[in-house]
């Protein structure tokens, strides 16, 4: 671990050194072509097809991990992440089509990342999306903005999970916040859903309020999170050690597969989303609201509250989100059919899930044409619980993740990230999750090459 | 019929339709910051007894989704021009192509659009 973690500043210290030099030669330009593609669709249909796409692909290895009977993360793991391709079309002068098509493949044992799947293909989102006030042409300057979308949707829940491609943030890891709340994905974990996306239907009014700056509101209705089971994070995990336990992981099991449309019961939840972005600066707050049954029988509840900012300067950064989570529950229900300890695998009842990160990033250094080569230094704390009420939650936990990216090519980027997580509480640890290799302190290593069009 | 299938069909239908002949609805496409509010009033102001003007506040891309951009790029282009209002356009879409664009830094350049749009 140490090894990698030296090589691997090494690489990044190395690439500052020989920057400037490599910027005076004639630049490949690997994305290029596709960047073309684009563009000869978009003017072959006078605008009206516009594509674009982006692929990241990482080595990832954990140190302090438990191992589970099909997972072991704290072996390399080596993964396509996501190969995207956007489609955006134009069906009439108001009405839009959109989608976007995501692949992953796992170049890692099966025995490590756990993915059932080696290759797995899915329509992330796919909706349309009429401007009404273009329809009814209203004076938007007096009325506003005001838009309808229906399908498949991307849920407006914070900021992460609308901003989720690698190109669009600093880090290719997630904030607990998106990974274990407002659920996005989980990269190490079975890959059988991408965002957080869900059937329903959206309308989103944006007001600019004077000279001052812009306010907008997302109300959706979705089909909502859910469980079939009696809790709402009931999925379990065989440590290799014998007993099953119960990860509480979080919201991450709990989003609906990208081509279900059914629900499991008859209440529908309510999304909210209200932000401002002043014109006079690059940043932009919000809050956000959820609530909606997750049972089979409608009857008990999941309330989301939180909130976001977003402060992006050309050359730094910084970002934050909080949100904490009701979720009504029956308590002393074992949801694990198979032998594990009893007492921490049943239902607390009623309890609280809490996550919050602040990140903020600079880039200290320019070079090549119109500076538009860098590098960037990163650094990350965040914070999660998933239960409250748990004796001993391994998602209960703190981490601060330091990182690096290189822009060293047009619309190409590496990054190295390194992390050091500290679980709660954990005296309480069952011993099988401490033979399995569970430790307090768990380290992460990752380096990773993004690319985009 | 799977949902791939149907979601395949439903692409081959729209690309179909996007295929189809441009009709412009809008003249003008005014395209700004919301620093640039001001300007963008002034233009409207001028062009909108003469011509079809519509706005766009890149400002919204900040509340976007991902993909927002495209979107934007997919609205914007179908009108006969483009007018930029300063730089912060041309950064915030930038790779975007249309047509017919032109880039405007005052309201003085009204002159400027018309003789473009003609």
């Amino acid at each position: 671990m140490k090894k990698f973690r030296r090589k691997s500043l090494a690489l990044f210290v190395l690439a500052g050194v020989m920057a400037p030099y490599s910027a005076q030669a004639a630049e490949p330009d690997p994305m290029g072509g596709f960047t073309k593609l684009a563009k000869s669709i978009s003017k072959s249909t006078n605008g009206k097809v516009n594509v674009s796409g982006y692929m990241n692909g990482h080595y990832m290895v954990h140190d302090g991990a438990p191992k589970f009977v099909d997972k072991n993360i704290n072996k390399p793991l080596y993964q396509l992440r996501e190969a995207s391709i956007f489609a955006d079309v134009s069906l009439s002068d108001n009405l839009l089509f959109s989608t976007e098509m995501e692949t992953s493949v796992d170049f890692s044992a099966k025995s490590t990342s756990g993915r059932d799947d080696r290759v797995k293909v899915a329509f992330n989102y796919y909706y349309f999306d009429f401007d009404l006030a273009s329809a009814a042409d209203w004076d938007t300057d007096a009325y506003g903005n005001l838009s309808i979308r229906a399908g498949r949707l991307l849920v407006p829940f914070l900021s992460y999970n609308e901003n989720k491609p690698s190109f669009k943030q600093v880090l290719m890891s997630q904030p607990f916040t998106a990974q274990m709340l407002s659920p996005v994905n989980n990269v190490a974990a079975s890959f059988n859903r991408f965002g957080w996306t869900d059937v329903g239907a959206s309308v989103n009014w944006s007001y600019i309020v004077g000279d001052s700056g812009l306010f907008d509101v997302k109300l959706s209705i979705i089909n909502g999170l859910f469980s079939e089971g009696p809790a709402l994070d009931g999925n379990s995990a065989q440590l290799i050690t014998g007993p099953t336990v119960r990860p509480r992981d979080g919201l991450f099991a709990n989003k609906s597969d990208w081509d279900q449309f059914s629900d499991n019961n008859s209440n529908k939840a309510i999304v909210a989303k209200v932000s401002y972005a002043p014109f006079s600066m690059p940043l932009d707050v919000g809050v956000s609201y959820y609530t909606g049954a997750w049972d089979n029988s409608g009857s008990q509840n999941l309330s989301m509250y939180g909130f976001h900012m977003n402060y992006l300067e050309k050359n730094w950064t910084l970002k934050g989100e909080y949100v904490k989570a009701n979720v009504e529950q029956v308590a002393g229900i074992n949801p694990v059919t198979a032998p594990g300890p009893a007492a921490l695998n049943q239902t607390t009842g009623n309890y609280n899930m809490m996550s919050w990160y602040v990140e903020g990033s600079v880039i200290p250094f320019r070079y090549g044409d119109e500076d538009a080569r860098f590098l960037r230094m990163i650094a990350r704390y965040d914070d999660v619980d998933t239960n409250n009420q748990a004796m001993f939650n391994p998602f209960d936990r703190s981490r601060v993740t330091l990182g690096l990216e290189w822009g060293f090519l047009n619309n190409i980027r590496a990054r190295y990230e390194w992390q050091s997580h500290s679980i709660d509480n954990f005296a309480n640890a069952p011993a099988p999750f401490i033979a399995a290799g569970g430790d307090q302190k768990i380290k992460m290593n990752m380096l990773s090459l993004i690319s985009y069009f | 019929m799977n949902i791939t299938r149907k979601i395949i069909v439903g692409l081959a239908l729209s690309a179909l339709l996007a295929l189809s002949p441009a009709a412009y609805a809008v003249d003008i496409y005014l395209v700004y910051a919301g620093s640039d509010k001001p300007i963008q009033k002034e233009l409207k102001a001028a062009l909108s007894s003469n011509f079809q003007v519509k706005s766009y506040n890149v400002d919204m891309l900040a509340m976007a989704d991902y993909s927002g951009k495209q979107k934007a790029i997919s609205k914007i282009a179908k009108a006969k021009l483009v007018v930029l209002v300063n730089n912060k356009p041309e950064e915030a879409l930038e790779g975007a192509e249309f047509s017919n664009v032109i880039s405007v830094d005052s309201a003085d350049d009204v002159g400027a659009i018309t003789e473009k749009l003609n």
